[in-house]
């Protein structure tokens, strides 16, 4: 018997692991082993072994040096492991699912920076992982305008699209190479996540929306930090001067707090 | 293949600025941590991970230089590394087995000099193997091994090995394709980076 592999390990890949489940008996999940993550550097399980669990789902832990004789064919969203050129010489049947069409915005942030250049049309492409970053040839696209386009929307607009094209996508048709000119993504610092009043108002709006899953944005008001989660066009909102007009905030997370709306945490000072 | 930027080479002072004047030339950040004793200088202290990895997003790959391989892993990998090479000259084959067992992604390096048959105590449990092809401590160094030679040689003695290949050592631009051809997973680069 052969099964239908699924490699992921961050919040973004369990819609896609969903819709495999929806539409296949036999799926084995492999995912990357618990790590020290967050504030104090605590071991915790990733997103997707904690999904496996609560619906009994067995996961398994990726290394390289496994061979998967049982795999048909493997799909790869959002997955914290380098595969190695060996493993893939084994395993030559592994799709990635990347969130852009590709050759544009080749690399790990295609979303944020979609949003970032004040873009509202997005798209995925599912690909044959090769050796060379995100060059594969392709197996399927789609494009998709997203006027919502905070990060956070954008993610579930692109899963949701994903499970409806999914009886139409054939894993073992044919593939093309990809077309056009190569632009890239970027890892991001925390500095990208930074809103001074050398921003522009758009520039700021962006910032707010693109990194709402991976940031937040913020701002440094009276030396403190303000994570900044959803901004508002109601002037009676608390207020930040940019270059060029007033930001305004509806949902922040001051230094030390919890997340509020904004007009409650300005009622608080006064 | 990725390219992972050595981060010795840049203006440690104004790292998160090199990080975003070169991003186009690397994929992942390599930490070398060396003791003024395995090697002849002393380089970065290991906090420097908690920095990366506290306002970056980047994944980090330490390679330890030095002695005390069992503290050090221990805190690079508290710090947030992702993966930690240790060396086979300072690294007994058991230390080895306890980190394997003890942490995920630990590696194992060797140095140009060393006979690569060292490696075979080593290779079974390892997440990854970097050849060093330069002698340890300083970056923007030549080579003091063959690239291709060292490679070659490497992959004829292990055939069979599969976990991740690293490559680091005055790596330059021109041997990048080669160094794909080769099915190399990740090669070092630090001056051909932030020399430019």
């Amino acid at each position: 018997m052969t099964y239908k592999y699924f490699f992921g390990s961050d919040n973004r890949s369990i819609p896609y692991l969903n819709t495999l489940i929806e539409n296949y008996d036999s799926i084995k999940v492999v995912t990357t082993e618990p790590r020290n993550t967050g504030r104090g550097r605590k071991i915790l399980n990733n997103p997707v072994e904690d999904y496996c669990r609560s619906n009994n789902l067995e996961c398994t832990y990726f290394s390289n040096s496994k061979y998967y004789d049982d795999m048909d064919f493997g799909i790869c969203v959002s997955f914290g492991s380098i595969f190695s050129n060996d493993f893939l010489i084994k395993h030559p049947s592994i799709f990635n699912i990347h969130l852009s069409i590709l050759p544009n915005l080749v690399g790990p942030s295609p979303v944020e920076t979609t949003i970032l250049n004040g873009d509202t049309l997005f798209g995925y492409t599912i690909f044959k992982i090769i050796n060379e970053v995100d060059k594969g040839p392709v197996l399927f696209t789609n494009q998709i305008d997203i006027v919502n386009n905070y990060s956070s929307n954008v993610y579930e607009e692109l899963s949701k699209d994903f499970k409806i094209n999914f009886e139409s996508i054939d894993f073992n048709s044919s593939l093309k190479e990809q077309v056009g000119d190569v632009t890239r993504s970027y890892k991001f610092t925390k500095n990208d996540y930074l809103i001074t009043k050398e921003d522009t108002l758009i520039n700021a709006k962006n910032k707010i929306k693109a990194f709402d899953v991976l940031g937040p944005a913020f701002i440094k008001y009276d030396s403190k930090i303000i994570k900044i989660h959803k901004y508002t066009e109601d002037n009676s909102n608390f207020t930040y001067e940019l270059k060029d007009g007033l930001l305004y905030l509806d949902e922040i997370t001051p230094e030390g707090k919890k997340r509020m709306k904004a007009n409650d945490y300005m009622r608080g000072l006064q | 293949m990725k390219i992972s930027a050595s981060i010795q080479a840049s203006n440690i002072y104004n790292l998160l600025d090199e990080l975003e004047n070169y991003k186009d030339s690397f994929d992942q950040l390599h930490v070398d941590i060396t003791d003024g004793n395995f090697t002849d200088n002393i380089s970065l202290p290991v906090a420097i991970i908690e920095y990366i990895k506290t306002n970056t997003e980047y994944v980090v790959d330490t390679h330890l230089m030095l002695n005390n391989n069992e503290l050090f892993t221990s805190k690079a990998f508290e710090f947030g590394s992702d993966i930690v090479t240790v060396h086979c000259e300072t690294t007994s084959p058991e230390l080895f087995s306890s980190l394997v067992n003890k942490h995920n992604n630990v590696g194992i390096g060797i140095l140009p000099s060393t006979d690569i048959n060292v490696l075979s105590d080593y290779i079974d449990n390892a997440h990854s193997v970097l050849l060093l092809t330069v002698n340890p401590g300083f970056s923007n160094q030549s080579k003091a091994v063959n690239l291709l030679d060292r490679i070659t040689e490497f992959k004829n003695t292990y055939p069979n090995y599969s976990n991740l290949l690293i490559v680091d050592g005055g790596v330059k631009n021109e041997e990048l394709q080669t160094l794909r051809d080769l099915k190399v997973d990740i090669a070092v680069q630090g001056g051909a980076i932030f020399a430019k």
